[in-house]
């Protein structure tokens, strides 16, 4: 069942994301054609740079409304009639837009990073490119060691544990905000911003202490990298992010009230 | 003949009479096959399990016959069709000289009329 | 068998509003059940209570002897008030969805109802009429081999021939292990398909009766019991 749910989330935010990423990649060749050159800028490189950037910027915007969209308007507007009455627990909901959700952000930005290259590629040579990556490699493991590849796992696992709970934050925020009868918006922007600043605070006296001297006093000890206060970090957020989860999960089972 | 079903009496003892109405009129012939309860039930419109209901009293009767195999037939028993066939037209009748007698008509004065629109009808 | 569904004390408030007040009900199956009462009267709590949609404050209800749930939900089909289709899918594409998601869903049955009404399967839902939405979420219904049917207000907003039509549906579904309960305010069009009636008012059962039982007793029709019973 979880798969169906993601295969229909899937088709229908790719109706939004595909048209996108096409149109950026479009925009994006049209950009390296330009020739650019930084000290004179004719109008037309202008525009078409800056419609590339709107629809750059536009791309991570949509990502953010569709996430918002699909959790309101697909589970607690009228399209909740049709998706609570499958036979599918609630979880699987939640966890079929979060996986979709961190899908298409993961997505955008490899597009996003695709169309700068193309746009880049005019002025440089690919080769010298991967040269210079390879440089950048080289200086980084000298002074990392062989912890290079633990500190790039834990970018990419920091990064994912970051987004998903952020994805949940605004999950729950929404799933509060159902509780209330007339202040629905209301209520799920306040739950947000509570919960935020809870979290924050919550993370604040973990790691700097009451007396200042908290893990991160007491790990920065630590060469050449701070990892353990890293995976403490990252461990804090996956907890919170679980909370959420729970919460929203909770939410939808006991206390949904469909219009 | 098309169901006419009433809105303030029993759904299921108008479904026995018109099923009777068919039965003496020849509509459902002495030994012929009835349709399935759901095809009478979407028929008349009613409910499936109103109109087992009525047949399932028309059978007590007698009129209708249930074959483990082969479903519900109208009785074969011409002689018993005739008696309820009369039967009915027996209550019909005297309800009608009972309404007859109450408006204060003879029954002479009762036999003339009936007679008179007999002979109109049958033009 | 249990009966199919059963309530015993439900209750359900919503803050200080007290939709239900203590509702005791068995519907046996094979029957076809209205659900009476006006508008506010606690109709649709009762059937949101049934598909797990709503949590009851206190009270117990159960389906096949279940609770509410994933397992109830697959035995339950539901027709809200409301039209609750997505607006991206074509009539084929919700066709396909339903039967990804129950098992006991009838594409075929789906298609040739779609055929009888004149609808393209392959028309967008956004772009249909109200009344052609309601009836693509009948079919979507009733194309389901459930055991519960759950149909809410089904003949509201639709004309006098789709009406016939639905109950004509609704009939010839029929099948003596599954149970229809219609909640409606319209009651002399369905009356006559109706084996048995509940009345409900301000979250109570006021009444329960065969339909011929109330048209012998009371030798009128269920439809004039109910605004004798209803008067404002």
């Amino acid at each position: 069942m979880l798969g169906k749910l993601l295969k229909y989330e899937i088709k229908a935010t790719s109706r939004v994301f595909l048209p996108l990423y096409l149109v950026l990649i479009v925009f994006a060749v049209v950009n390296s054609f330009m020739n650019f050159n930084p000290d004179d800028f004719s109008t037309s490189q202008f525009i078409t740079l800056t419609l590339y950037i709107f629809i750059l910027v536009g791309m991570f915007v949509a990502s953010f409304i569709v996430m918002i969209q699909r959790f309101y308007t697909n589970l607690l507007s009228e399209e909740g009639y049709l998706m609570f009455t499958l036979p599918v627990e609630s979880w699987k909901h939640i966890v079929s837009k979060l996986i979709t959700s961190v899908m298409w952000i993961v997505l955008s930005c490899l597009i996003a990073l695709l169309s700068i290259l193309i746009i880049a590629s005019q002025g440089i040579n690919l080769s010298e490119f991967f040269e210079s990556l390879r440089m950048i490699w080289d200086t980084a493991y000298s002074y990392f060691g062989a912890s290079l590849y633990h500190f790039i796992v834990q970018i990419i696992v920091g990064f994912i544990v970051a987004m998903v709970s952020g994805i949940l934050l605004i999950y729950v925020s929404i799933a509060i905000g159902h509780l209330s009868n007339n202040h629905k918006k209301l209520l799920s922007i306040g739950a947000f911003i509570g919960i935020y600043i809870v979290g924050q605070i919550i993370s604040a006296i973990l790691f700097i202490g009451n007396d200042g001297y908290g893990l991160t006093y007491r790990i920065t000890q630590q060469s050449p990298f701070p990892f353990a206060l890293v995976w403490e970090a990252i461990g804090i957020s996956a907890i919170f992010a679980v909370i959420y989860f729970i919460i929203t999960n909770i939410i939808l089972n006991r206390r949904l009230n469909l219009e | 003949m098309p169901w006419d079903l009433k809105a303030d009496r029993p759904i299921y003892t108008q479904l026995i009479e018109q099923i009777e109405l068919r039965i003496f009129s020849g509509e459902y012939p002495p030994g012929a096959r009835l349709p399935s309860v759901r095809d009478m039930a979407q028929e008349a419109s009613v409910n499936p399990n109103t109109m087992q209901r009525a047949l399932a009293k028309l059978e007590e009767d007698g009129l209708v016959v249930t074959h483990r195999t082969s479903g519900r037939t109208i009785t074969e028993d011409v002689e018993m069709i005739r008696n309820a066939k009369n039967k009915l037209a027996e209550q019909q009748i005297s309800e009608f000289l009972e309404k007859m007698q109450l408006m204060g008509f003879e029954k002479r004065e009762t036999l003339t009329l009936i007679t008179k629109m007999l002979e109109e009808m049958k033009k | 068998m249990n009966a199919i569904l059963e309530c015993n004390n439900i209750k359900k408030s919503f803050g200080s509003k007290h939709a239900l007040t203590g509702i005791d009900l068995k519907v046996e199956r094979g029957r076809i059940v209205g659900l009476l009462g006006p508008n506010g009267s606690g109709k649709t709590t009762l059937i949101k209570l049934a598909n797990a949609l709503l949590v009851p404050t206190s009270g117990e209800i159960l389906i096949d002897g279940k609770k509410p749930g994933v397992e109830t939900k697959k035995v339950v089909s539901y027709l809200p008030e409301k039209t609750y289709l997505n607006n991206w899918m074509s009539i084929q594409q919700i066709i396909e969805f339903f039967s990804d998601f129950y098992s006991d869903f009838n594409s075929e049955k789906a298609y040739d109802m779609l055929k009888r009404l004149n609808l393209d399967p392959k028309e967008k839902l956004k772009n249909l009429s109200k009344g052609n939405k309601e009836k693509v979420q009948l079919i979507l219904v009733m194309s389901r081999e459930a055991q519960l049917y759950l149909l809410d207000e089904p003949i509201g907003g639709v004309d006098p021939a789709a009406r016939d039509y639905i109950l004509e549906t609704i009939i010839s579904n029929y099948n003596e292990n599954a149970t229809v309960i219609i909640s409606t305010h319209l009651i002399s069009d369905i009356e006559k398909i109706l084996d048995d009636v509940v009345f409900i008012k301000d979250g109570g059962i006021i009444l329960t009766s065969t339909v011929d039982n109330i048209r012998d007793e009371k030798g009128k029709s269920v439809d004039a019991l109910f605004r004798e019973v209803f008067k404002c």
